[in-house]
């Protein structure tokens, strides 16, 4: 039986690391692998899969997007005898809301945009087609299922997906992405970066500090220039999204008092700066939003949670993710930030300090 | 003198909004002034870095309009799509309510006008309180903008048609003044029904050359780019005093039938491109690549694209049609990526290699020979035989073969009042 088995080739799927990837990655490798498929992932990103995405790509796309024609050019050079390409097409989960335009076409704007040799396996997912069971329904059909079993796959593979993510936070987020791929050559380099603090106070004066954007975003270690790590050698708590607790995102967010916001793919930053806003105040010292250049909804949502921010009177600092940014500038920039924060955090105990007679 | 309010131009399409207000009891309506360079800066210090271009505008149109004309209240269009349009309204009105200025911006819902959420803002801005009368208003107003908005998109389209065509320069210019100044003034409704005669009256008056066989283009893109001529620097006009045939493809007109759901060529459009992109992602995405396909299969010699800036959709659709040219696309097409920083000279160099390339495509490139056909509209104009018979463009077809058998009769009975009425305003003038 053993034997035979190794003889049935199993259909090789590759899955680009790029978009929401980052976000439900998990539940399409579930998904795939119910459906008996040999799955692969992209390496992680390297300088030759952005320069192949920014020379690809139309240049006024946001960068995530360029990263994702790297990637699936990575993906087919690694892998030549790959049988799909995996690209989902995210329309809505909610009614009445949507996940950004770039979304809703991606299976289209990669087919036509790059010329693909592989034909494409998409999954749609549609609030107004069931949410994604009917997308299921018609990936099974090409894989050769049928309807009644890719809608218990579909259901199984939701239901460990959700599993998984209640374990997920900011700190286990990457290693545990990182579990799904069993390419031994794609693992994360970890920089080290010495400690900015020195040994003496490190731990004594700590931050806690909101990291806001996209998953694709926070998590692209290389086009955000690892900025958690470095956020951590600065003595700071990072706190993402995934951090937040799940019943708050329950309530919907209402920009006035005629209109609601319809962005499936801004909704869970807002609610989290909602959180943060209000309750959650006192857990946090400050807020750094992570954009790429060009977002469309990035650029409108940026502008509500910084005046938000600005009356409350909690510390903000936007940074623009760009395929050319420079490595120092944005050091500097956090730098000064986090400097500037642990100042005014600790501000009372330099008061006190300076009233007494230097002292050696 | 009720309430003052305004809106955003969008160029001629101001006449129409105005139309749609004008007459409403309890609202006076202060026409928007034109577009200039300095409202366009004004707009652009204070709005988002990256926000698209159509923002940037109308943000800047309403502080001109509060700082220079004491305006506070403004109507602004809102959507649910995808696109960023729907964000506009309540994010304006935050930037301009921390700015400091006490302004109310009231929005228009139009992602689908046959829910009639619409009529929302005119019973909002009305002071009748009788139910039943604000509904008359309200259907008046209606018909007024639908009317001049059907006008305003013959007149515009009449334009990039006629000007390759005329003999002195500028004749054309002057006529589409003449006449939307024309239409702005008229509120009759009857005579707004046949306005059509007077835009091919007028239109007859400049000298053409016939037998010329100019390039011709189609442009189209991101609505308020298209149709606002100062932001996208008369992009019309200048392929017009080149001498080519420009096919405007976009109108308020037309959006506001998609709108009701009864517009049969942006259905076409749309089965055009449906392998391209298979669902609205707002924006003009689809049917910028439905025109596309549709110019190249009729022949067209080039296609100009224009959007803001870090559009999505239009964006979209741009890695679409670059990704498949040459084959099947062979079309020659431009992109005009148009934001505050966008000047004249770079696009005229552009415009012009372009031109070089269209001709030189005409003399030798087989799949552009020999393919050109006059635009029936011009031989609705210019030939007499065809101009006599139309008198309601709507109804053409479905009427004229039921009128036909009272042809006799109904023309005499026009005549005799027609000349009636010659006779009295001769003896007025």
């Amino acid at each position: 039986m053993v034997e035979n088995e190794n003889f049935i080739r199993k259909l090789k799927v590759g899955i680009p690391r790029a978009l929401y990837f980052y976000r439900y990655g998990p539940l399409w490798i579930y998904l795939l692998r119910q459906f008996q498929c040999e799955v692969v992932i992209s390496p992680p990103t390297t300088a030759k899969i952005v320069e192949f995405g920014a020379k690809q790509a139309v240049s006024e796309l946001c960068v995530p997007m360029k990263l994702y024609f790297g990637h699936v050019h990575a993906l087919l050079e690694e892998n030549p005898d790959l049988d799909y390409i995996f690209i989902p097409r995210y329309v809505s989960i909610h009614h009445n809301q949507y996940y950004c335009p770039k979304f809703l076409t991606l299976p289209e704007t990669i087919k036509y945009g790059m010329k693909l040799p592989v034909p494409i396996l998409t999954l749609e997912v549609n609030a107004k087609k069931q949410y994604g069971i009917e997308g299921a329904i018609n990936m099974g059909k090409e894989l050769g299922y049928s309807a009644e079993d890719s809608g218990k796959t579909w259901v199984i593979a939701l239901k460990k997906f959700k599993e998984l993510q209640s374990q997920m936070n900011s700190t286990n987020y990457l290693d545990i992405l990182a579990s799904f791929d069993e390419n031994p050559s794609h693992v994360l380099k970890k920089r080290k970066f010495h400690e900015m603090i020195a040994e003496k106070i490190r731990g004594k004066f700590p931050l806690s500090i909101l990291l806001l954007g996209h998953p694709y975003n926070v998590y692209e270690s290389y086009i955000n220039m690892h900025l958690i790590e470095r956020l951590k050698t600065l003595d700071c708590r990072i706190l993402t999204i995934e951090d937040t607790h799940p019943e708050k995102f329950k309530k919907p967010v209402k920009i006035n008092k005629i209109y609601e916001q319809y962005w499936q793919s801004e909704d869970e930053i807002l609610k989290t700066a909602r959180y943060y806003l209000t309750e959650g105040k006192s857990e946090i010292d400050g807020v750094i939003f992570l954009i790429s250049f060009s977002c469309g909804p990035d650029s409108l949502i940026e502008e509500l949670v910084m005046r938000d921010m600005k009356t409350r009177k909690i510390p903000f600092l936007t940074l623009i993710l760009d395929e050319h940014s420079g490595e120092s500038g944005m050091v500097t920039r956090i730098e000064s930030f986090v400097d500037m924060i642990r100042r005014k955090k600790y501000s009372h105990l330099l008061e006190t300090k300076s009233n007494e007679p230097y002292n050696k | 003198m009720g309430k003052l309010i305004s809106f955003p131009s969008m160029g001629w399409s101001r006449i129409a909004f105005r139309a749609l207000f004008e007459k409403l009891p309890g609202v006076t309506v202060f026409p928007p002034p034109p577009v200039t360079r300095d409202v366009i800066k004004m707009g652009a210090k204070v709005s988002p870095e990256f926000v698209c271009f159509p923002f940037k505008v109308t943000l800047g149109e309403f502080i001109n309009m509060i700082k220079n004309h004491d305006i506070h209240t403004f109507v602004m269009s809102i959507d649910c799509g995808p696109c960023r349009l729907g964000f506009y309204a309540p994010i304006q009105e935050k930037i301009l309510k921390d700015l400091g200025y006490d302004v109310e911006i009231i929005p228009i819902q139009q992602d689908n006008l046959l829910n009639f959420k619409w009529t929302k803002t005119l019973l909002q801005l009305t002071n009748i309180t009788d139910p039943l009368m604000k509904y008359f208003d309200i259907i008046n107003c209606t018909r007024l903008a639908l009317s001049k908005m059907s006008h305003i998109a013959d007149i515009t389209r009449l334009e990039g048609l006629v000007r390759c065509r005329e003999i002195h320069k500028g004749n054309t210019t002057q006529t589409v003044k003449i006449l939307m100044d024309r239409l702005d003034e008229e509120w009759d409704l009857y005579k707004l029904h046949n306005f059509s005669q007077i835009i091919q009256e007028e239109f007859r008056k400049i000298p053409i050359k016939r037998d010329i066989e100019p390039l011709r283009i189609v442009v189209t893109g991101e609505n308020h780019i298209v149709m606002e001529p100062f932001v996208n620097m008369d992009i019309v006009r200048k392929f017009g005093e080149e001498g080519i045939e420009v096919h405007l493809a976009n109108s308020l007109y037309d959006w506001i039938l998609h709108k009701l759901h009864i517009n049969l060529e942006r259905k076409k459009l749309e089965r055009f491109s449906k392998p391209y992109i298979p669902l609205d992602i707002g924006g003009e995405a689809m049917w910028v690549v439905g025109h596309y396909i549709e110019a190249q299969q009729l022949g067209f010699d080039g296609f100009i694209h224009l959007y803001p800036f870090t559009c999505m959709p239009e964006n979209t659709a741009r890695g679409i049609l670059e990704g498949q040219s040459p084959d099947p696309f062979y079309l020659p097409i431009q992109f005009y990526s148009i934001d505050e920083h966008t000047g004249y000279e770079g696009l005229r160099t552009r415009l012009e290699s372009f031109i070089d390339l269209m001709k030189s495509n005409r003399q030798e490139n087989p799949r552009f020979k020999g393919k050109y056909q006059e635009p029936h509209e011009i031989g609705k104009i210019y030939d007499q035989h065809l101009s006599k018979a139309k008198k309601n463009p709507l109804f053409d077809e479905l009427l004229t073969p039921i009128a036909n058998n009272f042809n006799i009769l109904l023309s005499e009975i026009f005549n005799t009042k027609a000349t009636e009425k010659n006779s009295k305003e001769d003896s007025d003038n």
